[in-house]
């Protein structure tokens, strides 16, 4: 068979299926208005107006119920269907409210559940709750506050399992240094005023007791003193002036307790504004007044913000001055520690102990997507045990970068590239710096 | 009029003579091509047509809803819709026919200012003479608002952010009569002044909480709700009453594909011009949320016939305003996820890549954040990925420009006069700001083809608007080159030669004198602008010549036929 036999063959199936192929383009109109104008049943002349094609090709669309929705759709669905705000806001503002995140410094990530039967008053709340982290430490809490125009109150109670680590030597070694498991307890109350929206006055006291453990007896007993555990009652003053653009969501008073760290409220995002904080504390000891002390602490917060927020530069200040009598000593877990995702990144937790702290923390932050900022940053800090020392010299530095995950003026959670004397220090965290 | 996407016989078959000859004979003789010869017309008897028959009877198409987190997982994400091609549903001018999305309005008869004041109302107020009845509330944080009857009709209630009074009310009432102008289905929205006396909670009415907790709502859920709504200095309230469009909802319209239970949705919805070139209204406006969750289609019977009408809702996040405040800074030049610029902002310790956030905003709390310095036409961007507006082209562009640009001063005041602005220097400095704005747009695409329309005949000369003779343009636009006239064969879609060239004055062409042509297709440009080029199609074999086709070039002279209205190959659905 030749070629042209071939080419012969093939076009004269293809001749017969031109009808065929037509009624098919009519089921289901196809191709170019032109092209829908030719491929038309014999039956029916041909539209000669472009309205009565418009009409005919509609006539034509097969009718057609709505696809089921996909594996991916009925899932998103499902998550709006069962309310994802309200869901949120049935874990974080209702009767049953859980907070993943961790404790405080050194107890790696931790979870929390609390009740808050009045939760639907404005301006009473009361709660109950606790959290666990994944290195077992803990904690229990309970609290009651109250608002009332300017005032505000608040009783509290907690039951504390947290760490602590004291150095040895000077060496940033791990053999050198001896990590204690600290039971704290405290029971107390503030009242406040607030003066102004950004003045508030407080007064608080409370009673508290610390019992350290450590497998390593012989070190242990040397560094606590001989103490089995520390009983103190404390009470003091707090001056507050916040001009933030910062959003808090549960009670105030909460910003004044020593319930803060586990009360903590959406750790907040500020990108503008001062705050300024003074707390003078006297720390009575109850069981032989040998280690009575005060405490002095102040911490100024500076946010300068350019172009709507999207360049921040984030400065902290602080200093922890303790009044001890010449002949006293305190426990080593009452001296403030620097060190660690909340204060010097670059350096172990606890890395620094003494009577007295300063701390510099400074981060440029620019916003490079809605809910994401990126961070550089530069720490300084020392612990000295003589006042004469407070000064800029014998800074411990770190620096690095990082980045912030926020939404609606709060950290949802960060990550922190730390440089110091130790190496590399990586920190992933839900809670802010500063 | 055969592309490559189209045409019929796609394969290339080896060819003899005597197998070519079969073909012709067989074909040429059996298939409905031969017989349906007056379809493969460029110009049918009826163009321009301008009423597109998508309103045949059909039974109700099923009720759906559709989800804010889908929507933007499915057009974010999965950027849904056929991308690239031109507009399909245009007339032979290049015209939006009247359908059940669309009808011409302002630029095509213009409206009062009056007319432009009132936009769909059909009432002047709300019924006042009994207390109107919460019917529905609801505390969901970013959606407070309620249902509320009053009279015969049932209504949402939408208030103004704390601390931002008139801010979104005032934008909503003003942008719904804007898109009603431009030519859209929009619902009736009444902006009311009440005092507290004026609602109360209706039999049976519910409260749902912020938990999503529903029970029976009391006088005392509503005071909680009113509480937090600003009011004015009198104690009176302020909301957008949106009412309840008529017919029945059967939820929102994508901006792709095609509603396959309603057989009147022709053409795939990215390419539907009106949709397309929405895009430049939203700029405009700045009406950053265009999503399909603020579209709404309704089964309405009229005449006889029940069909799906196509509505777009919520005019909230327009102007500087959003329904929690004024407008993020990002609003039109970012969407929620864009990485380029994430990317650059990184590299660049922020450096770069958001030359817009230096710009001052407004400090008044009615006017929220409205840029006019940083706002490029071509560059604004919705919030999230639109494929309706993605596939805007030129066309679509001039389509939408040109009815921004024939807004005057006037008509803008009047459309921000249903906002009832309590201070004028809120309506002054939007008005500014949309002025600018409109300007801009004009510049950026009204010189597509040389920048001319409405055109028409009048004793035997061809008369046209010159669009680049506007306010926009500091220059006086540039004079007319001579128009060549070529024959144009209407079955073959070819056209002949220059049959004649005749000079434009004053925006007008005296049509070649010809005694056997029955359609002819001018090509005007301007001097200095060859390649910016308008077909102009006049059909002269009826008792008055008419303006049958318009073409518009942007890059020289295309001689291969002019294509307007298609079908879909194949009807895609959602």
């Amino acid at each position: 068979m030749s070629r042209c036999h071939v080419s012969f063959l093939l076009l004269l199936i293809a001749a017969w299926g031109v009808p065929w192929q037509v009624a098919d383009a009519h089921a289901a109109p196809s191709h170019t208005l032109w092209a829908a104008s030719i491929a038309i049943d014999t039956t029916n002349a041909a539209p000669r107006t472009r309205t009565e094609q418009l009409r005919r090709a509609r006539a034509q669309q097969p009718r057609v119920d709505l696809p089921e929705a996909g594996r991916i759709e009925r899932f998103i669905i499902g998550l709006e269907d069962d309310g994802l705000i309200h869901a949120i806001n049935r874990i974080t503002r209702g009767t049953l409210r859980a907070q993943i995140g961790g404790l405080r410094t050194g107890t790696g990530l931790g979870a929390r559940l609390s009740v808050h039967p009045l939760h639907r008053a404005s301006n009473v709340d009361l709660m109950a709750g606790g959290a666990l982290s994944i290195r077992g430490f803990w904690t229990a809490h309970t609290a009651f506050a109250l608002q009332r125009g300017p005032v505000f109150t608040q009783v509290y109670g907690h039951l504390h399992l947290r760490p602590e680590e004291v150095v040895l030597s000077a060496a940033p070694d791990a053999e050198e240094r001896l990590a204690f498991r600290i039971r704290n307890t405290a029971a107390g109350g503030l009242m406040g005023l607030r003066l102004s929206p950004a003045l508030t006055l407080a007064a608080d006291v409370a009673y508290t007791t610390n019992r350290p453990r450590t497998d390593d007896d012989l070190a242990a007993s040397e560094l606590l003193l001989d103490l089995d555990r520390s009983r103190y009652v404390t009470y003091g003053t707090h001056l507050l002036f916040d001009r933030r653009d910062a959003r808090y969501g549960n009670a105030y008073g909460n910003r004044f307790t020593p319930l803060t760290e586990d009360l903590n409220d959406r750790p907040v995002a500020p990108r503008s504004g001062t705050m300024l904080q003074l707390k003078a504390h006297r720390f009575y000891d109850t069981t032989d007044r040998s280690l009575s002390f005060g405490r002095l602490v102040g911490e100024v917060q500076q946010y300068l913000s350019t172009r709507h927020g999207y360049h921040v530069l984030a400065l902290r200040h602080r200093t922890v001055l303790t009044d001890v009598s010449s002949t006293a000593d305190i426990p080593f877990f009452e001296l403030p520690a620097l060190g660690g995702s909340y204060t010097l990144r670059g350096f172990r937790d606890f890395q620094f102990r003494g009577r007295h702290a300063l701390l510099f923390n400074a981060e440029y932050r620019w916003r490079t997507w809605h809910f994401a900022d990126l961070v550089l940053f530069a720490d300084a800090g020392k612990s000295f045990d003589t006042v004469d020392r407070w000064g800029l010299t014998d800074l411990n530095m770190s620096y690095g970068i990082g980045s912030r995950l926020s939404s609606n003026g709060s950290t949802l959670g960060r990550i922190d590239l730390a440089y110091g004397d130790d190496g590399l220090r990586l920190t992933i965290s839900t809670g802010n710096v500063f | 009029m055969c592309n490559a996407s189209s045409c019929i016989f796609p394969l290339r078959i080896p060819l003899c003579p005597s197998a070519l000859l079969l073909l012709i004979l067989f074909v040429g003789c059996g298939s409905p091509l031969f017989l349906s010869g007056a379809s493969a017309q460029t110009f049918l008897p009826d163009d321009p047509v301008w009423d597109d028959p998508d309103r045949a009877h059909i039974d109700p198409p099923e009720a759906r809803d559709l989800y804010d987190f889908y929507d933007f997982y499915e057009n974010a994400v999965l950027r849904r819709g056929e991308s690239g091609g031109a507009a399909m549903n245009v007339n032979t001018l290049g015209e939006v026919p009247r359908s059940s999305w669309y009808v011409p309005r302002h630029y095509y008869d213009r409206l009062s200012l009056e007319e432009l004041t009132r936009g769909s109302l059909t009432e002047d107020d709300l019924d006042r003479s009994e207390p109107w009845r919460v019917v529905e509330g609801k505390d969901e944080g970013t959606t407070t608002g309620f249902w509320v009857d009053a009279g015969e009709h049932r209504h949402l209630f939408k208030f103004d952010a704390p601390g931002h009074l008139e801010l979104s009310t005032g934008s909503e009432a003003a942008v719904t009569r804007f898109f009603h102008a431009f030519g859209y289905h929009t619902p009736e929205n009444y902006l009311v002044h009440f005092e507290r006396d004026q609602l109360a909670v209706g039999e049976g009415a519910t409260f749902t909480d912020n938990l999503g907790r529903e029970r029976p709502m009391t006088e005392d859920d509503l005071n909680d709700i009113l509480d937090e709504m600003p009011q004015y200095n009198d104690g009176r309230y302020r909301a957008v009453a949106s009412r309840f469009i008529p017919g029945s909802v059967m939820g929102p319209f994508k901006y792709h594909g095609t509603r396959p239970d309603d057989p009147n949705d022709l053409f795939p919805h990215e390419h539907r011009r009106e949709l397309r070139g929405m895009r430049v209204f939203a700029a405009w406006l700045d009406r950053v949320d265009s999503r399909s969750n603020n579209t709404l289609d309704s089964y309405v019977e009229e005449d006889g016939r029940g069909f799906v009408r196509h509505y777009m809702i919520d005019h909230t996040t327009t102007f500087g305003a959003t329904p929690l405040g004024p407008k993020r800074v990002w609003h039109g030049k970012e969407r929620i996820i864009d990485v380029p610029t994430v990317l650059t902002s990184a590299l660049t310790l922020g450096w770069a890549g958001r030359p817009w956030n230096r710009f001052e905003y407004s400090d008044h709390p009615a006017v929220g954040r409205f840029d006019t310095v940083h706002f490029h036409p071509e560059q604004w961007k919705p919030e999230y990925h639109n494929p309706a507006f993605q596939n805007m082209d030129a066309d679509d562009a001039f389509w939408a420009a040109k009815q921004v640009a024939h807004f005057t001063e006037a008509d803008i005041r009047a459309l921000l006069a249903a906002a009832e602005y309590s201070d004028p220097a809120v309506e002054d400095e939007l008005t500014t700001a949309l002025l600018i704005r409109r300007d801009k747009i004009a510049r950026a695409y009204l010189p597509h083809g040389g920048g001319i329309d409405r055109f028409h005949i009048e004793e035997d000369t061809l008369h046209f608007d010159d669009l680049l003779d506007h306010l926009a343009f500091d220059e006086p636009p540039a004079p007319f080159a001579p128009t060549q006239w070529h024959v144009f064969d209407n079955d073959t879609g070819t056209r002949g030669p220059v049959h004649a060239t005749t000079s434009v004055r004053n925006t007008k062409a005296p049509l070649p004198h010809t005694s056997d042509a029955a359609y002819v297709v001018g090509q005007i440009r301007r001097v200095g602008a060859p390649d910016q080029i308008t077909e102009v199609y006049v059909r002269l074999h009826t008792s008055t010549p008419t303006v049958v086709g318009v073409r518009r070039l942007a890059n020289g002279p295309d001689a291969s036929p002019p294509i307007w209205t298609t079908l879909p190959e194949k009807p895609p659905t959602e």
